[in-house]
């Protein structure tokens, strides 16, 4: 599966907590659960880049988890590419 | 069900078999173990086969799978535990004990969400403890590659496991939130004086007070669905100061628990199915030993240390946490 660049609008729409994707792995619901309450208290454009470097660097350590990848397209939809 | 308490002098056969041990049990039962390829923590209260078992003569024994390539045990302090997350092999997990009440603790619990790679790699372990009656009793973990018992400090093994193996971290939580106020802090800590209730500010001490609340039953949050707790460890009237088991973190939305009937049927319907086979450890927590009186009692197909405080990627309260390892 390839991991949206961090240019991809998905990833600020994920911690902006704008959906709410149903997600199966405790780490990725803690992990984005805290990032979205970051970008609440601080949605400024360098806490905003960091947590959305933060959350790609965790799908990229789990690409070969096939639950993160689930996880994956639950923020992302149907449009992540294999 | 396969036994999981045994005698020190099995515990010490084992360890000279070359096992991966990760051992629980009372100060006395762990001291003067042999040197090997073990981490323990003190504690004397246990998910045994025959269910909740207090006792300070055996020793709670999780043997590693044989599949499993390589451990390494190292010992962190308060000054280099952020190394935790990207430490932990790509293909594999780690085991981590932290001593209750020591520097190492207080940082783990307070900064863990934002280490370095946190919850990138599987981290589960356990807080140790010591009997609730024993006030002069420190808790302590125990570096087996050594032999040597810390006050202070962390002690892990990491565990690197074959690329066709899978692991996940999961907990079982029967709490969830209650139907009442949104309660919000200020501030990350142990501790709380002002809060907002439903956006108001009010001081903690005198809202639990006023309402009446029972404090066994934990703060929980909602992350995603994953009901995180945090439990209230006394109310300091005096001070107009709640205190916690785990610290609260500021900005995330808190209600306090539903009240639950029964633990053990609740925490049955709680189990994901399949999990007994796959199953390498667990842990649960003390206040749910104690205030569902699980003494005596079977909590399904778990068994394993019972903790003062759950690490399943960071601090939890109330909650079984568990690993398991699966074919990919």
């Amino acid at each position: 599966m390839i991991i949206p660049d961090e240019s991809d609008p998905g990833w600020v729409r994920a911690i902006s907590g704008q959906e709410s994707p149903k997600l199966e792995l405790l780490a990725t619901k803690i992990l984005l659960g805290r990032l979205t309450i970051i970008y609440e208290m601080d949605p400024s454009p360098e806490m905003t880049k960091k947590s959305v470097t933060e959350l790609r660097a965790y799908f990229i350590r789990n690409i070969d988890v096939p639950k993160a990848m689930a996880d994956l397209k639950a923020i992302f939809g149907e449009g992540v590419r294999k | 069900m396969k036994p999981v308490m045994y005698s020190k002098e099995t515990v010490a056969a084992m360890i000279a078999d070359g096992k991966n041990l990760l051992l629980a049990g009372d100060e006395k039962s762990l001291q003067g173990l042999p040197p090997g390829s073990w981490i323990a923590g003190t504690i004397p209260y246990f998910m045994g086969e025959q269910g909740g078992v207090f006792t300070q003569d055996q020793i709670y024994v999780t043997e590693l799978p044989p599949y499993v390539l390589k451990t390494e045990v190292r010992v962190y302090n308060e000054t280099d535990i952020h190394q935790i997350y990207n430490d932990t092999p790509q293909h594999g997990f780690s085991i981590i004990i932290i001593p209750a009440i020591c520097p190492t603790h207080f940082t783990f619990a307070l900064n863990a969400p934002r280490f370095p790679g946190f919850a990138t790699r599987p981290l589960i372990g356990w807080i140790a403890g010591t009997a609730m009656n024993e006030e002069i009793a420190v808790p302590k973990v125990f570096n087996g590659v050594r032999g040597a018992a810390l006050e202070n400090g962390a002690v892990v093994m990491h565990v690197e496991l074959p690329e066709s193996k899978l692991v996940e971290i999961n907990i079982v939580n029967i709490f969830e939130q209650g139907e009442g106020d949104t309660i919000t802090f200020p501030n990350d800590g142990f501790n709380a004086t002002e809060v907002l209730i439903n956006g108001q500010a009010k001081n903690f001490a005198d809202y639990l007070r006023e309402n009446a609340v029972d404090t066994r039953l934990p703060l929980v949050a909602d992350l995603y669905g994953a009901m995180i707790n945090t439990s209230f460890h006394s109310v300091n009237f005096a001070k107009s100061q709640v205190n916690f088991y785990a610290p609260v973190f500021a900005g995330f939305r808190y209600k306090l628990a539903k009240p639950v009937g029964d633990y053990v049927s609740h925490f049955q319907d709680e189990v994901p199915e399949g999990v007994g086979d796959k199953l390498v450890f667990a842990c649960n927590c003390i206040l749910n030993y104690l205030y569902a009186g699980l003494e005596g009692r079977k909590t399904a197909q778990f068994t394993g240390p019972v903790t003062f405080g759950e690490i399943a990627y960071q601090l939890l309260n109330q909650t079984m946490a568990y690993l398991t390892i699966e074919d990919a």
